[in-house]
């Protein structure tokens, strides 16, 4: 076949790999903010909306920062915003959009992560009380705003890829839930990764929450099972997104014949993504899972399992935009 | 920065762009034969007599695979080493004894109805209203090549040198003097001509009409501007198992043999 | 350094200049400047100006002439400050009609070439070691000046050999002065490795040599193994032509190849062929035309012909005679032989006939072979007996411009080392001398050895058989004791040189120009220096010019430009109505437009009062009118008893020729003693007991084929001339490798794949070579082309940068390949045709086996 030019590189896979993370961990966050439980979980889901809520804009502010970076004329890239607002109407470009959409994003959900500043901790007196309250007042409103925000950011690192005709891998009216489904798994991994590392010792204390606890296990419970379900909708979403490339005739049918066997992103594709960012960790954490589901075992596993399944996890979500964002560019349109 | 912000509205064709999805609705062409597609033919019974559309005719029966327009169209803007502006693909099909080998010239196709404007997300990629060329206005251009990755036809590259998108430009600095591109001037069969494919008096629209012609991957709905008589349309992707087909883009960087 | 090199700094401001004033301005320039309405048709200039892509000013054009072929095409150069950014084809000029090719739009990689050799440099280290020092001018040409004058003082300046290769138009004349004047006559060239083949049977028939092909006029075009649409000695002028033909009226053309070049590829009918087979179809399709009648349009022409042991034959002897001599070259025994089905033969011959007027057109795929004499001469036959010979429309004798130019005033006889014509009775009639054999005559010894070896546009090691060979040789001290290279690149000779003199490319410099024309009407043309030449490169012409003054010989001009000066003014033509010097200088090209195209020149009458004078003589055995005293000979007496044929060099004295009642100029001999007949029967043939009429002979090698035996194929691909070229970028960038080209049949009995590397082995040598398995190729072939596998050159070429190669180059890194393909002259001997001396090089035989899977 023509063999293509690969013009985005790693820069822009991580970028979308980073954007995911951060919108899916915002999302989940909102998500536990507005309906998250209360009573004795209320600390651990606290923990989580926070831990989300402060991952949310860094992995964005970083990617975008990385590919302006690549760029190589930083100020060159303000040109994004300076042309009028009819153009971009007229001319909707999804990169145009999306850059407004991302200095949104990374604005909302940067006054949402100063909602979960310990504000008290930090500063004392009638100041760190005042912050404090007006947060908390501030969090649930935001939440509502951040919930869709966050998602609309994932499904546009799916956008941005799907809106051009002449990429078939790309232009599929599935990716956009595979990048969402995939933001979200890495976005609740990434939590699940970094509270990992806070408790690593038994016995830390984070704030009211103590290893200990068994609302601890118990939300790792729900936490883990939530993965893993992802991770199985996430499988379910490839199915079907192979499937509706190769049921179509031509060019994407084609392109997809790069991800399955045989084809120059099949290793990538079913070692990274499928075997190493999905079936292992969901084996893994399935059988902990079901252990405990079946046979009434007490939640409870060996600490580097603990942290390589969501590394296995980030480390999949990577390879997948990877594997789309090469794979489609090496693919194109077929016939003369 | 300062060129950016200075740029005139009018330069980005977004009203044409409007009035002219309406045409190319109109002058939809007609399926053709099994060597060609019948291409859609210029839109000068369309209402849109006065535009003035420059495009390329490229006479494929003429074409002789010498290469040298690739070359010419290298030295012209001195296009750097590894990236091309234009090239001619080989397409070698068949069985012995009875095996052909078919040339296909490649430039932008500057189409009417252009993905790379689409994509843009500076406005640094637009139509000229004044010849419906395809440009990149380089003081603009963020190098972002989201308009690389929307051209169906791999026109589009990062220049290694100013690091920002390039593509052919139908050599605008040549015709906008009155001289024709620098590839057809030094095509020796003369398959590449050039013009306005809306002027009825010019030789390009005459061959147009006069000739079952056929665009590149016309699905895609780009409406090209670049024309071509004879074209091939045996594409090495879609061939039957056991046939041999071989195509040889003869692109920089990309000469991967199959 | 910084000043050793200030082109090249050009190079990196362009570049910022691109990023920092980008296309804005031609954009802003060019909508200021844009047409309106379309009411009225925008025409557009062809060609003939250019401005600048960054700055939107019009550059300055300057007329010039290509030479990165043989071709010669005539060019218009544009630059900006001195900087030569592009060139054109000359939009004035008959022959080429302003188009260009791939290899002459890259001319600018040739002037600035970061590994060009640009001082003179001397070896410091043992020969071939790789070491040199930079030298002057100065030292280099008295070191040189007084070897020569050592020589001519001791009375042997034949022991200054001069070989060249690519040497044509005025510097070929002004060079030759100089070796003249000096007295050497060991002048070595390299047609015998090009086509002399095909010229020497030419003369042996029609006498002169290079035919033209009319395209503009035919009806038909046969083709035997000529490259046309991507190679040709004449090749912008007649490509062009010859598509035009096809698509504009229907001209069909039948390609007879080994291999689907391009031209096979855009034939209406490529016709695979064995190799070295062609006489056998040749023959047959002779043998169709007689055997049916076909040769009417022929006859008249007949009358021209020498068919019979005598001349004064009749027609209808004459064509029983062809009859009888083609009787058994029947199709079906060409069809065993070539692989050709008889069904084919029989219907492109009478396809051939029947077309009037056709064109039989042949290259090296026909002629450099075992039997290539005979398949150019039974080509000629074949055009004979249909009447295409120098009518519109056919075969034609080239036209080109004829100058006149200064010789020297008096010069010494000159002497020679009989190097040049291979060994004893190893060629019958080496008209074009057999240069592939020169480096084994010098090793072997017994006619001497130079004592100074300087060779020029030549690259002996490379593009001779059997590189390994060359190499020993010209590293041997003791075989040849002082060797210079005179070139503008360091190639794999250069490198085993004592000395090299830094050329100027030929867009430094001064020229004229007398290339055939394609439409019979011939067109003068000079080349100039589009810029100045870089550092301290000299054209070698001028140096011939210092060299003379050092040795005090006259050689008729000053310097080249000089010399093309005076040519314009001794050219009377060009003196008068092409206002000269400046006039040729501001036009580059120039035609007299009352001219007609020539055709039937053989038929031009000879008056009756010419003949009178009385040193010419009718020769009765051959009907040759002639001037004994032109010839060289003394007396009446000793022409007479000489006789025209054993008259040495009686051709020089060639006047005219008998036809039954008639006396013309005929067919007039140029390096043989033939009549002015068209010879199909050659009683110059027959004397040294070779077949006088065209007649089937194989290759002894061919026979008996082992199954993992094939025959190797090497040839030219449109983007490279010979191995000169690989140093230019856009050039190198489309085209550096060249995997071996073989036939799915031949692959799958050699168990070989797409992609696997194969190790291909002859008698000499051996190379290894990657495979490309493809239908475009007979099989029993494998085909590679002979422009890749450089060990020197420069980077682009092999990786290696040359000894004054810059680094400090935007273009350093820009090779972004890093496999330089194979060269075939490894396995490939030095070996002629036993009749004319061209090389065998589409005859060798190899195996194949594989090494390495894909
Ligand atoms: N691009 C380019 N053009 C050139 C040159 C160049 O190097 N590059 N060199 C110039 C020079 S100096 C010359 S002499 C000419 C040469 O011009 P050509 O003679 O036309 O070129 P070649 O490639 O040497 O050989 C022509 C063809 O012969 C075929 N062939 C091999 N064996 C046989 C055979 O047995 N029978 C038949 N029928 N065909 C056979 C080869 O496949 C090849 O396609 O080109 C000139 N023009
Ligand atoms: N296997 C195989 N070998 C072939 C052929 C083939 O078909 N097959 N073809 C043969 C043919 S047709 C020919 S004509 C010969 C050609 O053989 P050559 O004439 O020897 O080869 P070229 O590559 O044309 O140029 C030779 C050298 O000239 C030098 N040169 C280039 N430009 C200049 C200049 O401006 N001035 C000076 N002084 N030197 C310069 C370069 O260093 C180059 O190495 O090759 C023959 N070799
Ligand atoms: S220059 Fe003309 S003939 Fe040559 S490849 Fe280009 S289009 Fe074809
Ligand atoms: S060919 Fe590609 S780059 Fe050119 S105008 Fe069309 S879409 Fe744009
Ligand atoms: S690379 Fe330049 S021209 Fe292309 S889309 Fe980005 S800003 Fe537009
Ligand atoms: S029009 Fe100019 S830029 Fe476009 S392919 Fe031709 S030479 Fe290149
Ligand atoms: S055919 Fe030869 S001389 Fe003519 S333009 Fe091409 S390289 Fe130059
Ligand atoms: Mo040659």
């Amino acid at each position: 076949m023509e063999h293509h030019l690969i013009m985005w590189h790693w820069p822009m896979i991580v970028y979308l790999f980073l954007a995911g993370l951060g919108a899916g961990a915002m999302a989940v966050s909102g998500i536990v903010v507005l309906w998250g439980p209360t009573g004795e979980f209320r600390h651990r889901a606290a923990l989580i909306a926070r831990l989300g809520a402060f991952i949310g804009p860094l992995p964005v502010i970083i990617g975008t920062g990385l590919l302006i970076y690549e760029l190589g004329r930083p100020f060159r890239a303000l040109n994004l915003f300076t042309s009028n607002f009819w153009f971009m109407v007229l001319n909707p470009s999804p990169m145009n959009w999306g850059s407004w959409f991302i200095l949104l994003f990374c604005v909302v959900a940067t006054i949402y992560a100063l909602t979960f500043i310990p504000w008290k901790a930090l500063l004392s007196g009638e100041r760190g009380e005042r912050l404090e309250a007006r947060s908390e007042r501030l969090r649930a409103p935001m939440a509502t705003v951040c919930v869709p925000l966050a998602i609309a950011m994932a499904i546009y690192t799916a956008i941005l890829l799907a809106a051009v005709p002449a990429r078939p891998l790309w232009h599929t009216p599935v990716l956009w839930l595979l990048f969402t489904v995939s933001a979200f798994s890495t976005g609740l991994s990434a939590i699940i990764l970094v509270q990992r590392f806070m408790f690593r010792k038994p016995g830390a204390v984070r704030g009211a929450v103590r290893r200990e606890d068994p609302a601890f296990r118990v939300t790792e419970y729900y936490l883990v099972s939530m993965k893993v379900l992802l991770i199985i909708a996430e499988l379910v979403v490839i199915g079907l997104f192979i499937m509706f490339a190769h049921m179509t005739i031509n060019s994407a049918n084609f392109a997809v014949r790069t991800l399955l066997p045989g084809g120059e992103m099949a290793t990538a594709f079913w070692l990274g993504v499928i075997l190493v960012g999905l079936l292992l960790p969901a084996f893994i954490e399935g059988f902990y899972l079901l252990r405990t589901a079946v046979l009434g075992h007490e939640f409870e596993w060996p600490y580097v399992i603990n942290v390589s399944a969501p590394i296995a996890i980030l480390f999949g979500g990577l390879m997948l935009r990877y594997v789309i964002v090469v794979g489609g560019q090496i693919t194109g349109p077929i016939g003369i | 920065m300062s060129d950016s912000s200075a740029k005139p509205v009018s330069r980005r064709k977004f009203l044409k762009g409007l009035s002219q999805g309406a045409a190319a609705v109109a002058t939809a062409g007609v399926a053709g034969g099994a060597m060609h597609a019948a291409a859609t033919k210029p839109a000068t019974e369309s209402g849109e007599k006065n535009k003035v559309q420059y495009g390329m005719l490229i006479d494929l029966r003429r074409c002789i695979g010498c290469q040298a327009c690739t070359v010419a169209c290298k030295a012209e803007a001195d296009v750097p080493m590894g990236v091309s502006r234009s090239w001619v693909e080989y397409v070698e099909k068949g069985r012995y004894p009875n095996v052909g080998r078919s040339f296909l010239p490649r430039l932008c196709n500057h189409c009417s109805e252009p993905h790379c404007v689409r994509v843009c997300p500076t406005g640094a990629t637009y139509e000229r209203p004044q010849d419906g060329l395809i440009v990149i206005d380089q003081g603009v251009c963020i190098g972002c090549l989201y308009c690389a990755q929307a051209c169906p036809y791999d026109m589009r590259f990062l220049n290694p040198v100013t690091r920002f998108a390039d593509k052919c430009d139908m050599c605008i600095h040549r015709v906008s003097k009155g001289l024709v591109p620098s590839c057809v001037n030094t095509c020796q069969g003369r398959a590449r001509i050039f013009g306005d494919v809306n002027d009825p008096g010019s030789e390009i629209h005459k061959l147009i009409a006069r000739n079952p012609v056929a665009v590149m991957r016309e699905t895609y709905g780009t409406q090209p501007n670049v024309y071509y008589i004879g074209l091939d349309t045996t594409d090495e992707n879609t061939r039957k198992p056991g046939q041999y087909v071989r195509v040889t883009t003869n692109k920089a960087r990309s000469t991967k043999r199959t | 350094m910084v000043d050793r090199r200030n082109f090249l700094r050009i190079g990196a401001t362009a570049a910022a200049a691109a990023v920092a004033s980008p296309v804005k301005s031609a954009l802003a320039a060019s909508a200021a400047q844009s047409k309106t309405g379309a009411s009225e048709s925008q025409f557009f200039l062809e060609g003939g100006k250019d401005y600048s892509y960054l700055r939107g000013i019009e550059k300055k054009a300057t007329p010039s002439a290509c030479w990165q072929c043989v071709s010669r095409c005539p060019i218009v150069g544009f630059t900006e400050d001195g900087v030569l950014t592009k060139i054109e084809g000359q939009p004035k000029s008959i022959r080429s009609l302003g188009k260009i090719c791939a290899k002459s739009q890259a001319g600018i990689n040739q002037v600035y070439d970061p590994d060009r050799i640009l001082y003179p440099m001397r070896r410091t280290g043992e020969r071939g070691e790789g070491k040199w020092k930079r030298i002057s001018w100065d030292e280099a040409l008295a070191e040189l000046a007084e070897h020569l004058k050592r020589l001519r003082e001791a009375g042997e300046p034949e022991k200054f050999m001069f070989h060249y290769g690519r040497m044509k138009g005025g510097t070929s004349k002004l060079v030759h002065n100089f070796l003249n004047a000096y007295g050497t006559g060991t002048i070595g060239n390299h047609t015998s490795l090009c086509e002399g083949g095909k010229w020497t049977a030419q003369e042996l028939t029609w006498g002169s040599h290079y035919d033209n092909w009319d395209f503009d006029n035919t009806q038909f075009v046969l083709n035997f193994g000529s490259n046309i649409f991507e190679t040709h000695t004449n090749h912008i002028s007649t490509a062009q032509r010859l598509i035009r033909a096809m698509v504009d009226r229907n001209v069909r053309l039948v390609t007879f190849d080994v291999r689907l070049s391009n031209t096979a590829a855009k034939s209406s009918d490529w016709v695979p062929i064995r190799p070295g087979t062609d006489l056998a179809v040749v023959l047959a399709m002779c043998h169709v035309i007689m055997r049916e009648g076909l040769y009417e349009a022929g006859v008249p022409f007949l009358e021209f012909c020498k068919v019979t042991a005598d001349y004064r034959d009749s027609v209808d002897d004459k064509i029983e005679a062809l009859k009888k001599h083609v009787k058994e070259y029947t199709p079906e025994w060409a069809s065993e032989i070539s692989g050709v089905p008889s069904w084919r033969i029989v219907e492109i011959a009478r396809e051939f006939a029947n077309r009037q007027p056709a064109c039989v057109i042949s290259y090296r795929g026909a002629v450099a072979h075992y039997n290539g004499n005979e398949t150019e001469r039974a080509i000629q036959m074949l055009a004979a007996i249909t009447g295409n010979i120098d009518n519109p429309g056919g075969r034609c004798k080239a036209v080109g411009a004829s100058w006149d130019y200064p010789k020297p005033k008096k010069t010494p006889k000159t002497r020679k080392l009989d190097l040049m014509d291979g060994f004893a009775g190893q060629v019958a009639f080496p008209t074009h001398h057999v240069s592939h054999q020169v480096f084994e005559r010098i090793k072997e010894g017994s006619a001497g050895r130079p004592e100074v070896y300087l060779w020029y546009c030549y690259a002996p090691v490379y593009a001779n058989g059997d590189c390994k060979v060359n190499e020993e040789i010209l590293k041997d001290e003791s075989l040849l004791p002082f060797t210079v290279s005179v070139n503008p690149f360091y190639d794999e000779s250069a490198a085993l040189a004592d000395m090299i003199l830094p050329d100027t490319t030929y867009l430094e410099r001064f020229d004229w120009e007398d290339m055939v024309s394609p439409n019979q009407v011939p067109e003068f043309y000079i080349r100039q220096p589009l810029v100045a030449p870089l550092g301290e490169s000299r054209n070698f012409a001028d140096v011939c010019c210092d060299l003379a003054k050092r040795l005090k010989l006259k050689i008729g001009a000053k310097s080249m430009e000089d010399f093309v000066q005076k040519s314009c003014k001794q050219t009377k033509i060009v003196k008068k109505k092409a206002r000269g010097f400046r006039g040729m200088r501001k036009r580059g090209v120039w035609h007299d437009k009352r001219d007609k195209p020539r055709y039937f020149s053989y038929r031009q009458d000879v008056k009756a009062k010419e003949l009178k004078k009385k040193t010419i003589l009718f020769d009765e055995a051959t009907g040759v009118y002639w001037d004994w005293k032109k010839a060289g000979i003394g007396s009446l007496e000793v022409a007479e008893a000489q006789g025209y044929t054993s008259t040495n060099k009686a051709y020089r004295g060639y006047v005219a020729q008998q036809f039954g009642e008639r006396v013309h100029v005929g067919f007039a001999p140029d390096k043989l003693n033939k009549s002015g007949y068209f010879e199909v029967y050659s009683s110059l043939m027959e004397e040294r007991g070779l077949p006088p009429m065209p007649t089937y002979m194989a290759v002894p090698e061919h026979a008996d084929l082992a199954p993992d035996q094939l025959v190797l194929t090497t040839y030219k691909v449109n983007v490279h001339t010979h191995s000169r070229t690989m140093n230019c970028r856009w050039l190198a960038e489309l085209y550096h490798e060249n995997p071996a080209w073989i036939n799915p049949a031949t692959a799958e009995a050699l168990a070989i794949r797409e992609g696997d590397t194969v190790k291909v082995s002859s008698a000499i040598g051996e190379i290894e070579t990657e495979v490309q398995v493809t239908p475009g190729v007979v099989p029993g072939v494998i085909a590679i082309s002979h422009h890749c596998g450089h060990w020197q050159y420069g980077r682009f070429a092999s990786g290696k940068p040359s000894p004054q190669g810059v680094d400090d180059v935007p273009d350093r890194d820009t090779r972004w390949w890093n496999r330089n393909g194979v060269h075939p002259n490894w396995l490939i001997p030095n070996s002629p045709d036993p009749i004319n001396g061209q090389q065998r090089w589409m005859d060798t035989v190899v195996r194949v086996s594989k090494i390495k899977s894909a």
